[in-house]
């Protein structure tokens, strides 16, 4: 038997470019067979200023509260029927249009770095390290992301399973991790109900909260999801 | 007969990064055997930080001095072509390489390092240049919409840092993208060789464009020609 958890999804509470709600999130997932979720909504300046977002701009605390609150929706809607573990893909400042995926972190992390987006990705990988969380970047090869050093990363996302996102782009991010020993990922990136849930990884139990994810991964004990034919007439620009 | 052209070098005083001063640069390829250098030193924020209160005429006057100086050093012994490694501000640690340059072009566009590669790509499209991508894998690069450039190097020889040669290459023949090689000589010939062979001489831009958009002409992979490797 195999369990299924999508590892890159967001949904219409904090994320700008969400246009899914938690509770059919939850319904399409279920559907499809997955039993774990991580909800990865972005956190960038975009976040609070362009989304939903109302609160104090300078109240970082206020804003971690907004941030919760998909995970929380997402917990409430599942009903014990899907795991729901909190991720984070977050976007820092400086580092234009480059997106980096958390995972085994939760909302004591975000109370505890009020300053995380100005960081410089050194730190970022320094404070998600030290708090026993893995750094992966998102999409790496898509157009206007920065290449970020190996050494920063603890893994690199070789599918992404978004349709602008073009298989020789997946290619790439996948030779590189292998060069570097980097942990594989895929995720859908599902934004939308007319989005393909398509990503994720395939392991032999299910995985039930952020600590057996990050033990997971760092295994390499599992399979990853993916679906290329997805890709037949993508945005390969 | 082959000529060797150096498609990416740097010297001081405007590259800072650099370690040779024009003169000496234009002799080292003199006795290297390269027939053609283009130049094409950083124009960046960071080398014309001294330069803060100048106009920018002043600075392009800066910028061109180092050209000028190798080009009278070279004398009717090596033939050496202006051209640009450019990066915007908004794109840290990403450069382009502009063959075909001219002192006109530079002069004409004061805002020409607030630019967005879009735009930048429309004007060098616009006055007959082309853009490339120089070391696009290296660490920091952005990664540049294909259709914005005409290729990129797909040969950097620079060993201190880390271009990645190997996935260029693959970048290259996914997208069509013409392949370039350089030295991204900043001193000398100790580390760092590589170029294009021609079958004829290239001795001013429009003999460049015409060769580089045909794509008539071999890497040069450390010092050695490579395979047909250049792209149409």
């Amino acid at each position: 038997m195999s369990f299924k958890t999508e590892l890159h999804c967001h949904c219409d509470i904090v994320s700008a470019c969400g246009r899914i709600s938690p509770e059919r999130l939850v319904e399409r997932y279920l559907e499809a067979g997955y039993t774990s979720l991580v909800i990865t909504d972005h956190i960038s300046r975009d976040t609070f200023q362009y989304g939903n977002y109302s609160g104090d701009p300078d109240d970082w605390d206020a804003k971690v509260d907004f941030y919760m609150r998909s995970y929380r929706d997402l917990q409430r809607a599942a009903k014990g029927r899907l795991h729901i573990m909190q991720g984070f893909e977050i976007r820092l400042d400086r580092h234009h249009a480059t997106d980096y995926l958390v995972y085994g972190l939760s909302e004591e992390f975000l109370r505890t770095h009020v300053d995380l987006l100005r960081y410089h990705v050194n730190t970022l990988s320094e404070a998600v390290r030290s708090a026993g969380g893995l750094l992966v970047q998102a999409h790496p090869f898509r157009n206007h992301m920065v290449i970020t050093l190996p050494e920063l990363l603890d893994g690199l996302e070789v599918y992404n399973g978004t349709h602008t996102h073009a298989p020789f782009r997946n290619e790439i991010a996948m030779l590189w991790a292998e060069h570097y020993g980097m942990i594989k990922t895929s995720g859908s990136d599902l934004h939308s109900e007319k989005m393909f849930i398509s990503g994720g990884i395939e392991t032999d139990t299910p995985i039930t909260c952020n600590e057996e994810l990050v033990a997971t991964l760092r295994s390499g004990n599992y399979k990853l999801l993916r679906n290329d034919s997805l890709f037949a007439d993508s945005l390969d620009k | 007969m082959a000529y060797k052209i150096e498609l990416h070098c740097h010297n001081l005083p405007v590259s800072i990064c650099a370690h040779i001063e024009p003169e000496a640069q234009a002799a080292a390829y003199i006795e290297a055997g390269y027939d053609t250098v283009v130049l094409t030193n950083h124009l960046n924020a960071a080398g014309l930080r001294h330069l803060k209160d100048a106009t920018w005429d002043e600075k392009i006057d800066h910028y061109l001095s180092a050209y000028h100086r190798m080009k009278a050093a070279a004398g009717d012994r090596m033939t050496v072509l202006l051209g640009t490694e450019i990066c915007p501000d908004c794109y840290s640690a990403t450069d382009f390489l502009v063959f075909g340059m001219t002192e006109e072009f530079l002069r004409a566009y004061p805002d020409l390092l607030q630019t967005d590669v879009a735009t930048l790509s429309a004007r060098v499209r616009e006055a007959g240049m082309r853009i490339y991508q120089a070391h696009p894998f290296r660490n920091r690069m952005v990664v540049v919409e294909p259709k914005l450039l005409h290729g990129i190097e797909i040969y950097n020889a620079q060993r201190r840092e880390c271009s990645r040669n190997d996935v260029a290459a693959l970048w290259a023949e996914r997208y069509s993208l013409q392949g370039i090689g350089g030295s991204d000589n900043h001193r000398g010939f100790a580390d760092a060789v590589s170029g294009i062979l021609t079958d004829l001489p290239v001795t001013d831009n429009a003999t460049l464009l015409k060769i580089l958009t045909e794509g008539s002409y071999r890497i040069l992979y450390g010092g050695e020609p490579g395979e047909d490797a250049s792209r149409p």
